[in-house]
């Protein structure tokens, strides 16, 4: 079984547009594969391949909130000074914590002289496994407002995917990654076997996949990468020469046309469609299928 | 490998369960499961001990909290499948030798990577 992500660097490329296709493509060729949406701040993978039954919606909960209690407090305030985050503040007689600043880190429990203060558990974000509507399991998460856990929230999203993989013995488990290049897309790469960079033709998107590049690069992890929306700009060429000499494989173009902006608010994998943009996604397809599956 | 003052290495070995010699080495360093600890003498494994990683679902920045728990443990090596980018840094600073190991590689099978 191998482990296959969609990454990008910059947002907006096209990870998500591509990776409902990807999947739709692969169990149309039979491959047992199960979907994990890693992109746990902004997870919009559901939206292309729905859910037609929820097996389980949990809470994960790993972050730590520190909460008062009024009636213990002696007012000495020695809990608002002692926080590095400000996140305690004198409110009307009370020392009040502001949920949203509040680490966890149990400085204020430390210091408080009457034992008000407690450390809770509280939620980090909703995990969801059910089956797409094309059949294939699915897993995603979603990171509760104000929290930052993400890269532990992904962990958990793969670790619940390879769970599920075993047990069915999929050949592959497709990764829909975070933007960026920070906690969560690190969390998404560690032990991946290839990692596929959307790019588009623009600079700021050069720049994104060079730098999820290097992170993909320190893991040992090949690469290849694809022009989404190669059609709306020259800058096409610079890209694929600039990413081919830093030492990943150029899988193919896909080039904007009208069925992506129909796929997307219709909610569909593109590949669905008959469309040149779908022709091309078919033809990066099989190109990553002959990559990455033979590894 | 060069034995410390006291003729015994310590070997942390990322871990994925409680399944001491017979586990299989995470490929997460920061956040997996267990570590495996090894105490090794004349190139022989002489102690098996399994520890809970204590910062695997860390809110954030696990692989650093992870190098520390590790250099406290007096380790000589670390073993797993993967190190990220700043636990890679930390442990560069660190007087603990890093080494990565293949995916699906068993606790019993590390020593053939230490050199």
């Amino acid at each position: 079984m191998i482990e296959v992500a969609v990454v990008s660097g910059k947002g907006g490329s096209g990870k998500t547009t591509l990776a409902s296709s990807l999947a739709f493509l692969l169990n149309e060729e039979k491959i047992k594969i199960v979907v994990a949406d890693a992109d746990v701040d902004t997870p919009s993978l559901h939206f292309l391949l729905q859910l037609k039954e929820v097996i389980s919606n949990l809470n994960v909960n790993f972050s730590r909130k520190a909460s008062l209690e009024e009636a213990l407090c002696s007012k000495c305030m020695k809990c608002v000074y002692a926080c590095q985050f400000s996140a305690i503040t004198i409110t009307g007689n009370f020392p009040k914590i502001d949920n949203y600043l509040c680490e966890g880190c149990g400085a204020c429990k430390i210091v408080c002289p009457s034992s008000a203060i407690k450390i809770e558990e509280t939620t980090t974000g909703k995990l969801t496994v059910g089956v797409s509507k094309y059949g294939f399991p699915f897993v995603t998460a979603q990171l509760e407002l104000g929290e930052h856990n993400s890269g532990a929230l992904v962990d958990t999203v793969r670790s619940k995917a390879r769970e599920i993989a075993e047990k069915n013995g999929a050949d592959l488990i497709l990764i829909d990654g975070a933007p960026g290049i920070g906690c969560p897309v690190t969390s998404t790469l560690v032990g991946v076997s290839y990692a596929i960079i959307v790019t588009e033709p623009t600079p700021a998107s050069e720049d994104g996949a060079k730098r999820v590049l290097e992170v993909a690069k320190h893991f040992g992890i090949k690469s290849g990468f694809v022009v989404n929306k190669a059609n709306i700009s020259n800058y096409r060429e610079h890209i694929v020469s600039a990413l081919e000499e830093q030492g990943s494989e150029y899988l193919g173009d896909i080039p904007l046309d009208f069925s992506v902006v129909k796929a997307l608010s219709e909610g569909r994998p593109v590949a669905e469609y008959d469309s040149v943009a779908s022709r091309a996604m078919r033809k990066v397809f099989f190109r990553i299928k002959e990559v990455a599956l033979k590894l | 490998m060069a034995p410390t003052s006291s003729g015994k290495l310590r070997v942390a070995v990322a871990t994925e369960g409680a399944g001491g010699l017979e586990d299989i080495v995470s490929v997460r360093f920061g956040r997996c499961p267990t570590f495996t600890f090894l105490e090794v003498e004349n190139g022989e494994i002489v102690n098996v001990e399994v520890k809970q990683n204590p910062y695997a679902m860390a809110p954030q920045g696990a692989g650093i909290a992870v190098v520390q728990f590790i250099i406290s443990s007096g380790a000589n090596y670390v073993v797993a499948g993967a190190f990220g980018p700043n636990a890679s840094y930390a442990l560069s600073q660190a007087p603990v030798v890093a080494i990565n190991v293949p995916p699906g590689t068993r606790v019993k099978d590390v020593l053939n990577y230490l050199r």
